[in-house]
């Protein structure tokens, strides 16, 4: 390593000079004559450009070119502990990392050179390339800043509107894939959700503060088959591997009616949450927590209504639920416990009797045999004498305004005019009145989508 | 001699068939005519059924018929309700017992059978004839009395017209009067389009035939003309395509039978029942034939209640119109009888019993 030179004077052409690189030592050892020379201390700028140029010493190596892409940008882009306990280096004052290898290729740089081997052929036809330079390529300082420019911005993911979860791009919610394949037996069919995503510290001795990630998901094959898991890793992604794989190592089977909701109505709880759970016919829906709803559809039920009373912690309402679904009754159980026939009655098939399950002893108590204490409701057997809060349901203010009399008596005028108009429809093809046959102008206003087919018609 | 062997040929592989199928299986397989309906459905306008359609023997017959399939009876019906949950209750012996008889009474009411009555006269009745008053209006006046607790039959509806004569209303516009003023829940002022030839063939080919009849029964009053072309249309639909049991347990199977009785057009559905396997049903269709037309040649034979099979056979014999078909039903079912008690001591030999 050469020794540094102390700089006095600073000329252009020397100051260019230091910036070359086929400066060389050679050009050292000139400026070192050369720079001792007015050693009266003087400034004289008048020096300058006069016989020798200045020379600068420079390095050739240094941390630019010791230290990798990564180190240098970690020293520029990180952000202190101190710092980041004040929320430093988060949002959009974050520095990030560029590569500065985009837009560029192997064998072209600054100096438009021809390397045969390299970038170009080393024959062509008969002929032997020779090593030679193109002239300067003007754009191409400029593109690469244009693409260095462009690559910082933080973009937003895109996610699906059918990927997305419980609110915009965050976990809960949202899908996880199935459980990895352990041998033979592949998860198929199943499919795990997120229900909780929690970064979760605590103070070690070693490290200080550990952070983790703990997910809590619940999989399942939309057919009755689910289980649920708590997992915790550094990273997401392992976290996610993890759980996913435990929730698919403790599957439970659950019992539905008709493939699409639960048996009967049940109460549930776990610690300090208690969930009321109504069985509901077809086309209702998941009426529930989200928690309730997401978990709803790993197992395969379509329809329930549910009630969380008390804490709504997930984890608790999980367990609650789960516990809940097991613990269901079938008919014929009902049945051979009550030694009663169970018989079932639909509003929509006229309240007829049908016997659902009868005991499997075909020993059926009679009226005498039944304590009058004995519960014979079946929901309220169900729910262990438990009731469910119904609170009562007040119409909305503003039907006591006189205003909302005025709004009642309008709909009144209308509301069979939606059906003669279908009827017109039918029997005259379109909407008319008594003037419209005789004066063709008298013809009411027509959507805009029959109005563009009757031009077409016309065009046609 | 030809086609004798023939018949004994077909008969061969038809017993084979009829062997290996049930009887589900073998009315599903008999194939559809295509063209539908090429006959024109006749009219109740000569003869009044009404009297022969009220008589208790009739009704009784048409009644046990019916058949009584109550998940078919009670069955969801797609009225735009909205579903409740369904409710349970623990019932002993008795309750249930109770509860059944009051559903039997529900499903009398449900299967009322639309009534079978002559087509309706055109009302010709002239009150006066007042030619002072021509010129009066341009439109003619109907004046109908709103009085209540008047039937719509008996309802006074009277028409003046643009000449100055004073007559009763025709037939359609004392139904139009009588729906504006008194309005009958699914009932149109202007009938629906689904009564048209073509809207109807439509729908018949789609199978919806309870679906028109309800609609016809809701409409039309039962000695409407239209009603009767309706309805006899429906049913020679059913005839050409032999799916009588899609109408079995419905209010509307009556009313097929008498039609396809008075018409002397029972063979096919006799056929069909011997194929389903439902031979008291046959013999009360034949019992039915007999009281509609006593004048037939073998309705003086007695008729044993306790042997179906003869009952067919008789009337097989004397009055029907497609014999070799009918007697080609009854043999293969005998024949399938007679290996299925083969069958079965068979197996009782093999056990040792």
């Amino acid at each position: 390593m050469a020794a540094p030179v102390r700089l006095v004077c600073l000329s252009l052409p020397a100051r260019q000079l230091c910036f070359h690189p086929t400066a060389g030592l050679r050009g050292l050892a000139v400026a070192a004559v050369s720079v001792r020379k007015p050693s009266d201390g003087q400034q004289h700028p008048a020096l300058c450009g006069a016989s020798s140029p200045l020379v600068q010493a420079i390095r050739h190596t240094s941390f630019f070119n010791r230290l990798t892409a990564e180190q240098l940008w970690k020293g520029v882009t990180s952000v202190s502990n101190a710092g980041k306990k004040q929320g430093r280096g988060k949002g959009v004052g974050k520095k990030i990392a560029k590569d500065l290898n985009r837009g560029q290729v192997i064998g072209i740089g600054r100096e438009n050179m021809v390397w045969p081997g390299l970038n170009a052929p080393i024959l062509r036809g008969r002929e032997l390339i020779q090593q030679h330079q193109l002239p300067k390529d003007e754009e191409r300082e400029a593109k690469l800043i244009k693409i260095r420019d462009s690559q910082g911005k933080f973009r937003m993911l895109k996610l699906d509107p059918l990927e997305r979860g419980w609110s915009g791009t965050k976990m809960p919610g949202r899908s996880i894939g199935a459980p990895n394949a352990i041998g033979e037996d592949s998860f198929e069919g199943f499919d795990t959700k997120v229900l909780e995503l929690k970064v979760v510290t605590c103070m070690t001795a070693v490290f200080g503060r550990k952070r983790r990630m703990s997910i809590f998901a619940v999989t399942g094959n939309g057919n009755g088959l689910a289980g649920f898991a708590l997992s915790k890793a550094t990273t997401v992604q392992d976290a996610i591997r993890k759980v996913k794989n435990r929730a698919g190592q403790k599957l439970l089977h659950i019992q539905r009616y008709n493939d699409h909701t639960v048996l009967h109505d049940f109460f549930t709880q776990y610690g300090a949450t208690k969930i009321y759970v109504k069985k509901m016919p077809e086309g209702y829906g998941l009426v529930c927590h989200r928690a309730i709803r997401t978990i709803c559809e790993v197992v395969g039920i379509k329809d329930l209504h549910a009630k969380v009373e008390g804490i709504c912690n997930v984890q608790n309402m999980t367990k609650a639920f789960f516990l809940g679904l097991i613990n269901q009754k079938t008919h014929q159980q009902l049945a051979n416990e009550k030694k009663l026939h169970l018989v079932e009655f639909r509003k929509e098939q006229l309240n007829f009797p049908k016997v659902v399950a009868s005991p499997e002893d075909s020993v059926v108590r009679t009226r005498a045999e039944i304590p009058q204490e004995e519960e014979l409701d079946l929901t309220r057997y169900l729910m262990g004498g438990r009731v469910q809060l119904q609170r009562k349901k007040y119409p909305p203010p503003y039907t006591k305004l006189y205003s909302y009399e005025l709004y009642l008596k309008s709909l009144a005028v209308r509301r069979n005019k939606e059906k003669v108009k279908l009827d017109m429809l039918v029997h005259e093809g379109e909407v008319k009145s008594f003037y419209t046959d005789k004066y063709p102008e008298c013809r009411p206003m027509q959507p805009k989508s029959l109005r563009q087919e009757q031009h077409q018609e016309v065009d046609a | 001699m030809m086609e004798a062997v023939r018949v004994a040929a077909t008969a061969g592989l038809r017993l084979a068939w009829t062997a290996v199928t049930s009887p589900a299986a073998r009315v599903a397989a008999v194939p559809r005519l295509a063209r539908a309906c090429t006959t024109i459905p006749s009219k109740y306008d000569e003869r009044d059924p009404a009297p022969l359609f009220f008589d208790p023997n009739v009704q009784e017959i048409l009644k046990r018929v019916t058949g009584r399939n109550y998940d078919k009876i009670f069955r969801r019906r797609y009225d735009e309700k909205r579903l409740s949950p369904p409710k349970y209750e623990f019932l002993t012996d008795e309750e249930l017992g109770e509860l059944r008889e009051e559903m039997e009474k529900k499903a009398e009411t449900l299967l009322q059978m639309p009534p079978v009555v002559k087509q309706r006269e055109p009302i010709m009745d002239v009150l006066s004839r007042d030619p002072a008053l021509v010129g009066f209006d341009t439109c003619r006046y109907i004046f109908t009395d709103i009085t209540y607790g008047v039937t719509d039959r008996k309802r006074f509806i009277v028409v003046r017209d643009a000449d100055g004569t004073l007559r009763q209303a025709s037939w359609e516009e004392r139904d139009r009067m009588n729906q504006i003023y008194n309005p009958q829940p699914g009932r149109k002022i202007r009938s629906h389009r689904v009564f048209e030839e073509e809207n109807l063939k439509n729908v018949l080919d789609r199978e919806e035939y309870e679906f028109v009849l309800d609609l016809a029964c809701a409409q039309f009053e039962p000695d409407d003309p239209e009603y009767q072309r309706v309805t006899g249309r429906v049913y020679e639909t059913l005839e050409a395509r032999r799916c009588y049991q899609i109408l079995h347990s419905t209010r509307h199977y009556g009313p097929l039978c008498f039609y396809l009785t008075w018409n002397k057009k029972i063979d096919n559905l006799l056929t069909t029942l011997i194929q389903q396997e439902m031979l008291s049903e046959g013999a009360d269709i034949v019992r039915l034939y007999y009281l509609i037309h006593p004048d037939s040649k073998s309705a003086g034979h007695h008729v044993d209640l306790s042997l179906p099979l003869e009952t067919i056979k008789a009337y097989m014999e004397q009055d029907s119109l497609q014999r070799a078909k009918l007697q080609l039903a009854i043999q293969a079912y005998q024949e399938i009888v007679q290996q299925r008690h083969q069958c079965q001591e068979d197996v009782k030999a093999a056990h040792g019993l």
